[in-house]
């Protein structure tokens, strides 16, 4: 054999298995995501919702500044793997629309209303079905970890000797963590008499990635548009801090940095697993330039002084530029991940023959 | 020529613009289409054009629906097919993000149902005396629809013919990767080879299959090959009617008798089989035949002038000077079909020039999602998506806005660059047939 025959064959090697060998399929990729990322950080929630109805509970039978201070970090661990879940809300989440039991913003208003009426009895079923999605949740916990309801004293836990109180903090952390058992537990056994959201969500028909990138993606503009743009008044209208969800323990950067921390495990992986997630499915060079751009607005996000609504009235170029960071990566996931992945943003189901 | 193979393109043509008007309408697009929007993506030139208030609209989809009746059965037909054109135009017109390259077939056809006299045969209107019955038509009538179908084909080849299509097998690879979980050929369709060859056949179907149709020996099997081609890209992907739009129209180049040909055949084996004797293709011919029905001169102009705009639409791209993928300039009319994907953001910057304040604004200020999907990849959508921005301000009393676009494209699975340039204001760009110097050049 010449060598021109040679180097000619070894061409034609190279294409073929270039052309022939194709990426990783999507049910596997999928499959290591459920199995890697998002069922363990429902089992996470899971767990960290248990402790901190646990910690509730001592608290409530044993008041005390290390019980309480128990409960606060519990708490904020809960919230740390809540938030850290906001990327992947598909499945039993999205069919129970859990959010609406573990945290939606609170009114405070209505939840003394609630502890201060004693004709309403505060069981289980009254706080999981019959009252407001903005008197329950995490934030309520935090309401009542973290404020005593009465303007005059900052004594929470005098506040806590209220046996109503307590039974509202009790029942608001058992319904929490009620819902995280029955969430996670979806994903590997079935909560409504289907089958585990796990093989549905590897079924490769395309719904589990639409629906991950799409929580990305509306994720990463919540947090650009709705909460850190209006908060700084980059909207149109006047600054409005308040459009950040951050409760009185002041934890909105803490909320912010693990949110997109989730939102990175479910791209490229974890801190302690990169490329993983979706980055087989990727390309070459695309996760590595996700990942520095994470890296860049984690950086700028863990920079910010909490807390975050109060930072940006004080530090508004600090809150601007992890704004334009975390808009970065906004940018890149709504045009190359979205391209690369032939992910439907799709709002409308009219014909397309005119992709030019 | 026998005029069987041009009645048939009729009635075919009919039905399927009648059950198109109606799937539209029982999808309910018309009301998230066309009435939901508070404002519309317009064509240069075309703001003017704005749906009907509800339900005038629906009245209109349902008008058009009948309109295809009634050119599928003859039924004053000349009148049924100005009015279905007309309409149909109207409806394409009303917003860009809408822009469908089978819809402007449908607009070509409609004018030759127009133009051309294909009414004489197999329809009522002959029945009734209306129009004198033939079984002829000028030999220029069948051309006409098969140059029709072929410009279709041909430029859709030729704009296949770009480094992305052939040597990276783009888009089809991205797109058939998010078809691997169909049954059977799922696991096949996620292998670049796959895509490779699709990407190539699908070039030279398109560049070859008129060649292919006209030759009486090759016919069956292109003709069989072009069936297979539509049903399976309709099958792959969401194309609507165009599919079975195709199917029906390029009957035109079998043999202009072919559906008396065919009759003949299957009676013969009828009655090889046993059946009842039937009438031969003589005597249903000699029911039917005259004289030619006759193109008249000033159809026979608007032809001309038609053809000559067809050919110099697709090609006005080079008076331009950008990759038409890229910019979408003289994109539209042309028969781009499915060839490139791209994936878009854009932020609006407004600028207030008397307090100097700035502020973004996302598209769905004045969209509604399924435009804003289509106006972030589109410069001349997210130009109108300026502008209307800017008519929102000017309306809260904000007279003088600037309006910049922070816009990002990503096209064929590679990387996210600028397509605006972002120190221009839109707001104050005109909307002109001329080259628009603040598209970006492709990367």
């Amino acid at each position: 054999m010449t060598l021109r025959r040679a180097v000619g064959a070894v061409a034609v090697c190279l294409l073929l298995s270039t052309a022939c060998g194709g990426g990783p399929d999507r049910p596997s990729v999928l499959t290591d995501l459920a199995d890697e990322v998002v069922i363990p950080a429902y089992e996470k929630f899971q767990a960290d919702s248990g402790a901190l109805d646990a910690a509730a509970s001592r608290l409530c039978s044993g008041p005390s500044d290390g019980a309480l201070s128990d409960a606060r970090a519990a708490l904020a661990e809960t919230r740390r793997s809540w938030s850290y879940l906001e990327s992947m809300w598909v499945g039993p989440v999205m069919d129970r629309r859990s959010w609406a039991v573990v945290r939606w913003p609170v009114a405070v208003d209505e939840i003394e209303d609630l502890i201060s009426d004693p004709s309403i009895e505060l069981d289980r079923d009254r706080l999981t079905n019959r009252i407001g999605a903005d008197q329950r949740g995490l934030g309520a916990v935090e309401y009542v970890l973290y404020e005593s309801g009465d303007p005059s004293t900052s004594d929470v836990l005098g506040a806590l000797g209220d046996p109503r109180r307590c039974a509202y903090l009790t029942g608001v952390a058992e319904t929490i963590a009620s819902e995280a058992s029955v969430v996670a537990d979806g994903w590997t056994s079935s909560w409504d008499g289907g089958e585990p959201y796990r093989g549905q969500f590897a079924a490769a028909d395309g719904e589990g990635l639409d629906s991950v990138v799409n929580d990305v993606l509306f994720l990463l503009e919540s947090v650009t548009d709705l909460e850190l743009g209006a908060a700084l008044g980059a909207m149109g209208s006047a600054p409005r801090p308040e459009a950040i969800d951050e409760g009185p323990a002041g934890a909105g950067v803490e909320d912010l940095v693990h949110r997109l921390d989730g939102a990175r495990a479910v791209l490229i992986g974890g801190r302690s697993r990169p490329g993983s997630g979706l980055a087989p499915l990727l390309g070459e060079d695309l996760p590595g330039r996700l990942s520095d751009q994470f890296t860049a607005a984690l950086a700028a996000a863990q920079a910010l002084e909490p807390p975050l609504r109060a930072a940006a009235v004080d530090s508004p170029a600090a809150v601007a530029a992890a704004r334009d960071a975390i808009k970065a990566i906004q940018i890149m996931v709504a045009t190359e991940v979205v391209g690369r992945l032939g992910v439907t943003i799709g709002f409308s189901d009219a014909d397309g023959d005119s992709s030019g | 020529m026998a005029a069987d193979a041009v009645a048939l393109f009729r009635i075919g043509f009919g039905i399927v613009a009648m059950l198109g008007s109606l799937r539209f309408l029982a999808r309910g697009w018309v009301d998230s289409l066309y009435l939901a929007p508070e404002h519309h993506l317009t064509y240069p030139g075309f703001g003017w054009v704005q749906p009907l208030p509800a339900p005038w609209m629906h009245v209109h989809m349902v008008a058009l629906a009948a309109l295809g009746a009634c050119i599928a059965l003859g039924y004053r037909h000349r009148p049924a097919a100005v009015l279905f054109t007309a309409g149909f135009a109207y409806t394409e017109l009303i917003d860009a993000a809408l822009y469908l390259n089978h819809y402007w077939f449908v607009t070509l056809a409609g004018l030759l149902m127009v133009l051309l006299p294909v009414h004489h045969r197999w329809s009522l209107d002959a029945r009734a005396g209306r129009v004198a019955p033939s079984g002829f038509v000028p030999a220029a009538v069948l051309w006409a629809l098969r140059s029709q179908v072929a410009v279709v084909y041909v430029f859709a080849g030729l704009a296949k013919l770009n480094g992305d299509w052939l040597l990276r097998a783009q888009p089809l690879r991205l797109w058939l990767a998010d078809r691997a979980h169909l049954p059977v050929i799922g696991e096949l369709l996620d292998k670049p080879l796959v895509a490779y060859a699709a990407s190539w056949a699908g070039t030279l179907f398109d560049c070859t299959i008129v060649g292919w149709l006209l030759w009486r020996r090759s016919r069956p099997w292109a003709y069989g090959a072009l069936v297979g081609f539509h049903l399976v890209t309709g099958a792959l992907f969401q194309i609507g009617v165009f599919p079975w739009l195709m199917i029906v129209a390029a009957t035109v180049f079998f043999d202009p008798d072919w559906p008396a040909r065919l009759a003949r055949t299957v009676r013969a084996r009828d009655r090889i089989g046993g059946s009842a004797p039937t009438q031969g293709i003589a005597a249903t011919h000699a029911a039917s035949s005259g004289t030619a029905a006759r193109i008249s001169r000033p159809a026979a102009a608007a032809l001309v002038v038609l053809a000559v705009v067809q050919l110099l639409l697709p090609l006005r791209h080079y008076a331009y000077q950008t990759n038409v993928r890229w910019s979408e300039e003289s994109y539209y009319l042309s028969w781009r079909v499915m060839i490139t994907e791209k994936a878009g953001h854009v932020d609006y910057r407004i600028t207030d020039p008397s307090t100097g304040r700035t502020w973004t604004a996302g598209p769905e200020l004045v969209l509604a999602d399924w435009q804003a999907e289509h106006a972030d990849t589109r410069p001349g959508l997210i130009h109108v998506t300026a502008l209307l921005i800017a008519q929102h301000y000017r309306e809260a009393g904000l007279p003088d806005v600037e309006v910049r676009a922070d816009a990002w494209v990503a096209m064929n699975g590679g990387p996210a660059h600028r397509i605006i340039d972002p120190a221009v204001d839109l707001a104050a760009q005109a909307r002109t047939p001329a080259p628009d110097r603040w598209i970006l050049p492709a990367p």
